[in-house]
């Protein structure tokens, strides 16, 4: 089925406005996540030093507990969405893969956006709580958290989230195709990353986590995951393209 | 404790994964799915936005220790070098900054008592006069104590010297359980910055030392378990 480009978006449009109210419970997931995860930011480590007499305890807080679940939940989410169950409640609508697949691609988007800035400014909950709870002295200004660094760091994060979302859908996708993949891309994925080294001896998955986590660029760490995510999203259209609408 | 947190956390997002999969939902709360999951998402994000207001808004006081204005404290080398400084007999002004208090003791007699109480270990450096003017100059030097870039001394006690007649008091205070909190940025954050990773704050203790210059005449008299070097040149 072909559809002209104004047909097109109006068919994308309104596929994810359904998809918005339809799976919303994969925000409500998200949130519930997060109040948990803001429970094991609680005590995220702690260290003690002591010399004659002495004794300094430091207790240390952070939102990454937080900002991992997330990240967890819309992997989790994303290969949900490309399961039979999910793909089916689509079909209410005059669709085809190419619609259904961009609806999806922006409701992840939307889902990335709502995960990645939520996870960011629980990093505040996670500063006055601690204060609110143990009125405890702060070591020196390790409490302040600048705007700019908020906003870049809700940046980052809403990246993050979008790199997951297509990793995991271009996997779901996959094991649509044939259930074997399920088995097949984390032992062959687990394969690659112990068995090749590149020439400095590093692991691939080093340099693969170097080359996002690392970046110190903030649009240099953007340009990087909206490619990759396209790729990947690409790929996932390309995979699912040649199945029949309800196969 | 803290390391089975993650295997429980996991074992809750599973369980959480699951519920919320499952239609139908009759085991899930009202607020999280249906027309009632729009309000809690909206109330979700209102309240996260207002907690970053107040946060933004309210002061924050608690501040414990003093921002060092260099980058790089090396407490271990500054006392180190002080050490070497001291067993040399001569201790470059530089220094001066680290001189917690300074007395003269007029000495009566032909012996000086020398004490530290409360305390495990103090190390004091001697080094003789070339006069005999029954004085003894006596400078205790504390080298500071810091937590990342933060330098905490003005939260922690010193040792406290006396001078009585022919007698010399150390005495260690009763050290408070210092208890911090430090936050560590978030990932997503720290790697634009050069900030550390990891949450473990590099803490330095500082340490205390005493430097003393006796005429020759006067005998010191000190319990066995100082730690006392006499300076020779």
């Amino acid at each position: 089925m072909y559809l002209t480009h104004g047909r097109l978006l109006g068919h994308v449009k309104s596929q994810f406005q359904y998809k918005l109210k339809a799976y919303i419970g994969v925000f409500s997931s998200i949130i519930v996540v997060q109040l948990i995860a803001l429970l094991f930011s609680v005590d995220s480590g702690s260290s003690t030093s002591s010399s004659d007499g002495v004794q300094i305890d430091i207790d240390y807080f952070s939102a990454n507990t937080v900002i991992g679940f997330t990240m967890i939940t819309v992997l989790i989410n994303a290969i949900h969405i490309t399961t039979k169950t999910f793909q089916e409640d689509g079909f209410i609508f005059s669709t085809t893969r190419l619609t259904a697949n961009l609806s999806n691609v922006l409701f992840l988007l939307t889902v990335s956006v709502f995960g990645g800035m939520t996870a960011m400014l629980s990093s505040v909950v996670v500063r006055l709580g601690s204060a609110i709870m143990f009125q405890r002295q702060v070591l020196g200004a390790s409490m302040d958290i600048s705007a700019s660094e908020l906003f870049y760091g809700m940046g980052a994060s809403i990246a993050y989230m979008l790199l997951v979302s297509a990793i995991g859908y271009v996997f779901g996708s996959l094991v649509q195709i044939n259930r074997l993949f399920m088995f097949i891309i984390p032992a062959g994925l687990y394969g690659v990353l112990v068995l090749l080294e590149d020439t400095n001896g590093n692991q691939i998955g080093e340099t693969v986590f170097t080359f996002f986590f690392h970046e110190s660029s903030f649009l240099l760490l953007l340009l990087k995951v909206i490619v990759v995510s396209t790729v990947l999203f690409a790929c996932s259209l390309l995979i699912t393209n040649n199945k029949e609408v309800r196969q | 404790m803290i390391t089975i947190f993650p295997i429980i956390a996991f074992v809750i997002l599973v369980f959480l994964f699951i519920l919320l999969s499952r239609r139908p939902y009759a085991v899930i709360p009202k607020v999280l799915y249906g027309k009632r999951v729009r309000w809690t998402v909206i109330g979700y994000v209102v309240a996260l936005l207002v907690i970053t207001g107040v946060f933004y808004v309210f002061p924050k006081t608690n501040s414990f220790g003093v921002i060092a204005e260099e980058d790089d404290i090396k407490t271990w080398e500054i006392s180190d070098n002080l050490y070497e400084a001291a067993s040399a007999g001569n201790i470059p002004e530089e220094y001066e900054q680290y001189i917690e208090q300074r007395e003269e003791v007029e000495i009566s007699d032909e012996s000086l008592n020398v004490n530290y109480v409360n305390g495990e270990s103090l190390s004091i450096f001697i080094k003789e006069k070339d006069t005999n003017d029954d004085l003894v100059d006596v400078t205790l030097y504390r080298t500071p104590t810091t937590v990342g870039d933060v330098v905490i001394d003005d939260e922690i006690p010193s040792v406290q010297m006396e001078t009585g007649s022919n007698e010399l008091t150390f005495s260690a205070p009763e050290y408070p359980e210092v208890k911090l909190i430090s936050y560590q940025k978030e990932f997503p954050i720290i790697q634009f910055t050069d900030e550390n990773s990891w949450m473990n704050e590099d803490t330095q203790m500082g340490s205390n030392l005493v430097y003393m210059e006796v005429p020759e005449n006067i005998k010191l008299d000190y319990p066995e378990y100082m730690d006392v070097t006499y300076v020779t040149e």
